[in-house]
């Protein structure tokens, strides 16, 4: 090896000291995401701001993890929460057990579930990787010891990452910045879609079950998760 | 037995069968909708789409042959026909994979499904879909209709029970023609023509009050698309999600077999399991909606022990202690338990007394005789009677199943006879619609007005309390000499004539002295149903469940200081106590005024076996429900045990199993779902037992609800209030009037009623609850009036 080498290769050390840094220093300052990027669940609404969930299980049972637990419930005229006959009245994702891995979108019929780009899911207590539905409503920011740490300082949610979010997300989020934008990705099918129409006295009212008069989201029982 | 060509397969089957059940019975499949087994074929769906020819005969007698090859030649239908309605015939071609059948069946399957809204995501069939099948295996796959699709109303209320989804309909009829077909009420029909057509029920302007009896929810299970729906499971859980067991039911001594769906520890839904000699694929709508209750904020789930004068949640230990301080002799303890515990539950608390040499044992409700001692008729048995004499039963109300088989056993047909590689035959043509019921052979006694009797030949209404008097009668009239009483001497006729009579003896034939009833019973000659008090009653005689002599049978309560008790059938606490333990789901009744409280597992929660009222032992097999820290009998004789310092010989149902064995000669725990009878001969066991009544009595009618499914609110709503059934000349005398509100103390317990005035009962009539014995008078007080509307 002779002395040329070895200038060359601190030639090579010496160029990359003036080049500009790849390292982040996150968490300080953000990083930047790819769009394809999939990070915490987001549910999403019809423009009209119906929810788009159903509540009818098929991502829970695509879901190779067994993340998600969905219990449903039918909608009245004086409690109308999504687009059909039925909505999720409990819609819960185990982040500790997602894998991020999207078959749950994929398996949606109605466009409900898109993975977003929150990915700061870091926790104390293990029963707080239970996300319910109102931890992955679109709209909201960020992921729950996020929006814990900014209640507590009173401060809007800092995320760490900046991204160009890919289609299904962007809509998601346009359609609850402007209630009247078309939402192109209305399931082709009739799911969802024909209830919104149906006539109002047609006995939903009557004998809707007991158990419907539930808050939206009914606490879980105690004893149950053993 | 004509032979057939299915495609390829040449086959026997019996003279008179469907091509349909050939196809099957080939090996071959068609899709099918409207057909089933216990329905007649009709031919209205239009799946079973096959291409059939058959040889023809000349006038001479000769097949008419072809002349090229001088075999018989082949006269196809034109097109392709419906295999369900086409009887088989001697050299029969049926081809079902064809391109011209092929092609059929998924032009049909595109039509149905034309109007078909395809939500299946949101539709509670999904998953478990015969349309979601059939057309994934028999369609084409996707759709060329892009016009609007029929609209209807989606959530149409059926019954309080029932939606109705109109857009899902498919228009099969199964659900018409099986309301007409086996229980024999006409309560649904087709409305409209053509795309409008849809099914409802006659009341359908006034929907609040529409009643479409007690076997309504047997729909849902028919229904092949999700047009008929169970409203208490509405949207609960999707179909892959639920917990299966098939288990038996234990709200009547049928012995029904059923899945109980459960999901994240509650029942969700209970569907019929199919069960071919005993409730075939129909159970009743108490025992398929009546089950919120296990699940209610009421449940009892951990242990209770009073403190400071209150009923406390407490440890399994703190019980133990409670009970332990009580300190008292085994002698003045009473241990008692309701009839519906299983057999391992039994002979658990057999061995206890035993082990601490108490002689006051029980379980109520049951009669002062065993009902094992005649020769018991089954099921089959009634389905397949020349002549069947009901006394003093509702069956409507006591044995849905019994009362099924009855009305089977009128049409004269039973299809699960005939038997195929596929079993029974999906499309029986010696079923029909509106078949003629052989209603002569059907003689129904009772002391108030049951349903049965609108179907039954002979039937007439007896006095309370003269049952023997009756049977003396009839047995008078099948002799040959003839009484006063024109329908006991027809029924004596009809047992006179007949081969294999079965007679079938109720709660009110049996309440007041079911020795005699039996004995007079056994005379008319045939085969006896007996019905027993209690769910598991058949199988908890034949064990020392019954007091010894100068033991205290269940009422009686002098001399007793500490009482355990099983079940809520307890009223109020006996005076003079000093321990009452009780062992219950609910608190009601005596359960509030115990000292000790020990959860107890509902009968969808354990292992075991029970005995229904033909004798057949039966599994229990327990659902995934969660009841907190509740317990078995066993369970809680392991509290009383561990706290008198006593050893408990059975501690579980393995142990109590083996002795079952010995008894019954089966093994316990391979007992089949379909259930099995004894290898060996089984004594039953009784006592007397108390009842005084004094002062005006009612008689207490069996219903199908029981108190614990009365806790929930839907049932209550749709069954209404409690009547209080008194004919005119009684009201006078009592001084009421249609309409009032009393509340009366009845045997001792408080109960609100309303009055309804029928000249045909012939005594005042009010349901009977957990404390009561189905059949028997009790006394009646009027505590309150609370006005009424006249
Ligand atoms: S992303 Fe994958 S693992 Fe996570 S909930 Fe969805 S399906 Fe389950
Ligand atoms: S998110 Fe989609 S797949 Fe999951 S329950 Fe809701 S509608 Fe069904
Ligand atoms: S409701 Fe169901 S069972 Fe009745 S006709 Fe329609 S598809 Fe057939
Ligand atoms: S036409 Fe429906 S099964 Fe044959």
């Amino acid at each position: 090896m002779g002395v040329l080498e070895i200038a060359k290769g601190m030639g090579t050390t010496l160029g990359k000291l003036f080049q500009k840094p790849l390292t982040v220093s996150y968490p300080e300052s953000p990083i930047r995401l790819q769009p394809r990027f999939r990070g915490r669940h987001i549910l999403t609404k019809h423009a009209n701001g119906l929810e788009k969930c159903i509540g009818c299980s098929l991502c829970a049972a695509a879901c190779p993890a067994y993340a998600i637990y969905v219990e449903a419930a039918e909608n009245t005229s004086s409690n109308t929460v999504s687009a059909g006959e039925r909505y999720a009245s409990v819609y819960e994702i185990n982040m500790l057990r997602c894998i991020f891995c999207g078959m749950c979108e994929e398996a949606c019929p109605t466009g409900a579930i898109i993975l977003g780009t929150d990915f700061e899911l870091a926790d104390y207590k293990s029963r707080d990787f239970v996300y319910g539905k109102e931890d992955m409503m679109v709209g909201v920011v960020g992921t729950k010891p996020q929006r814990r740490e900014a209640s507590a300082k009173n401060k809007p949610v800092k995320v760490g990452y900046n991204i160009t979010p890919r289609a299904e997300v962007a809509e998601a989020l346009e359609a609850l910045k402007n209630p009247s934008a078309r939402i192109s990705s209305l399931p082709a099918s009739g799911v969802g879609t024909h209830s919104v129409a149906r006539d109002a006295g047609d006995g939903a009212g009557r004998s809707s079950p007991s158990r419907v008069g539930f808050a939206p989201i009914a606490p879980q029982k105690e004893g149950v998760k053993r | 037995m004509p032979k057939v060509i299915v495609n390829d397969r040449e086959i026997e089957v019996a003279n008179g069968s469907s091509a349909l059940d050939a196809v099957f019975h080939a090996g071959f499949d068609v899709p099918y909708f409207c057909s089933n087994e216990y329905l007649s074929p009709i031919g209205a769906c239009r799946m079973c789409l096959v291409e059939a020819g058959s040889p023809r005969k000349n006038p001479d007698g000769s097949w008419i042959l072809e002349e090229s090859t001088g075999l018989p030649k082949l006269f196809y239908f034109p097109g392709t026909v419906a295999s369900c309605t086409l009887a088989v015939s001697e050299g029969m071609v049926i081809k079902t994979t064809t391109d011209a059948a092929v092609k059929a069946q998924a032009g049909m399957m595109e039509f149905t499904l034309i109007n078909h809204p395809l939500d299946c995501p949101t539709c509670d069939k999904g998953g478990a879909c015969e349309l979601q099948d059939r057309a994934y295996e028999y369609g084409y796959g996707e759709a060329r209709f892009e016009f609007t699709r029929r609209h209807a109303d989606k959530h149409h209320a059926l019954s309080d029970f029932i939606v109705l989804d109109k857009e899902r309909c498919i228009h099969c009829k199964r659900c018409v023609r099986y309301f007409e077909e086996i229980p024999g009420e006409e309560v649904l029909d087709f409305i409209e023509r053509g795309g409008h057509t849809f099914i409802d029920s006659y009341q359908s302007e006034d929907l609040a009050g529409a009643k479409l009896g007690n076997f309504s929810g047997n729909i849902n299970d028919l229904c092949p698309v999700g047009a008929l729906l169970d409203n208490v499971s509405r949207f609960r859980g999707r179909n892959w999600e639920y917990d299966r067991a098939q288990t038996t039911d234990m709200s009547n001594a049928d012995g029904s077999s059923i899945w109980v769906d459960a999901r994240t520890g509650r029942i969700e839904r209970i569907r019929a399991a199919h069960n071919k000699e005993v409730n075939e694929i129909w159970i009743s709508d108490a025992q398929r909606f009546g089950h919120e209750w296990v699940d209610a904020d009421a449940r009892v789930r951990s242990p209770m022990v009073r403190r400071n004068g209150k009923l406390e949640v407490a440890t399994f230990d703190e019980a133990v202690e409670a009970i332990r301080k009580a300190n008292l002799e085994p002698k003045s303890l009473g241990l008692y338990t309701s009839a519906d515990i299983t057999l391992e539950e039994g002979v658990a608390l057999e061995s206890f007394a035993k082990t601490i040499a108490t002689i006051n044992v029980d379980h109520f409700p049951r009669y002062n005789s065993g009902l094992g001692g005649v020769s018991r008729a089954t099921f089959t048995d009634l389905a397949k009677a020349d002549a069947i004499i009901v006394i003093g039963a509702d069956l409507y109300e006591e044995s849905g199943t019994a009362y099924l088989r009855i009305e089977e056993s009128l049409k004269g047909v039973i299809s699960s006879d005939a038997q195929f590689n596929h079993g029974a035959p999906l499309a029986d043509l010696r079923l029909k619609e509106r078949m003629d019921r052989k209603r002569s052979k059907l003689a129904v006694f009772a002391p108030i007005p049951v349903q049965q009797m609108s179907h039954a030949g002979i039937s007439s209404l007896y006095a309370v309390g003269s049952e023997l008097e009756l049977l003396a009668q009839i047995n008078q009239a099948k002799s040959g000499t003839d009484s006063s009483n024109a329908q006991a001497n027809a029924a004596g006729k009809l047992l006179a004539a007949a081969k294999n009579p079965v007679i079938v003896l109720g709660s009110f034939a049996l309440a007041t002295d079911a020795e005699k009833v039996l004995a007079a019973a056994k005379k008319l000659g045939g085969k006896i149903m007996p019905i027993p008090a209690g769910a598991n009653g058949a199988g908890l005689e034949t064990l020392e469940l019954v007091p010894a002599k100068n033991g205290r049978s269940f009422g009686q309560w002098d001399g007793l200081k500490g009482l355990f008790v099983s079940g809520s059938m307890l009223s109020k606490r006996p005076k003079s106590l000093e321990l009452l333990v009780i062992h219950t789901h609910t608190l009601t009744g005596a359960a509030l005024e115990a000292d000790v409280i020990i959860p107890a597992s509902t009968a969808y929660e354990k292992r075991g076996t029970t005995m229904n009222l033909e004798g057949r032992l039966l599994p229990l097999t327990g659902a995934a429900v969660d009841g907190g820290q509740s317990v078995d009998v066993i369970g809680a004789l392991q509290v009383i045990s561990d706290a008198m310092n006593a050893k408990l010989e059975i501690r579980g149902t393995r142990s109590a199993q083996r002795i079952l064995q010995d008894k019954f000669g089966l093994e316990m725990d391979k007992i089949p779902v379909e259930g099995a009878f004894p290898t060996k001969p089984v004594s039953s066991r009784s006592a007397p037992i108390v009842r005084s009544t004094t002062g005006e009595t009612v008689l207490l009618v069996p219903r199908m609800w029981t108190e614990n499914m009365l806790s929930s609110n839907r049932i209550r709503e749709s069954v209404g209030a409690d009547y209080l059934t008194v004919n005119s000349s009684d009201a006078q005398k009592l001084g009421i009037h249609d309409g009032f509100n009393l509340e009366l103390e009845v045997g001792g317990k408080a109960r609100a009623v309303t009055v309804r005035i029928d000249e045909a009962v012939s005594a005042p009539t009010i349901p009977a609850l957990n404390t009561d014995l189905p059949g028997a008078l009790s006394s009646v007080k009027i505590a309150v009036m609370v006005g009424g509307d006249d």
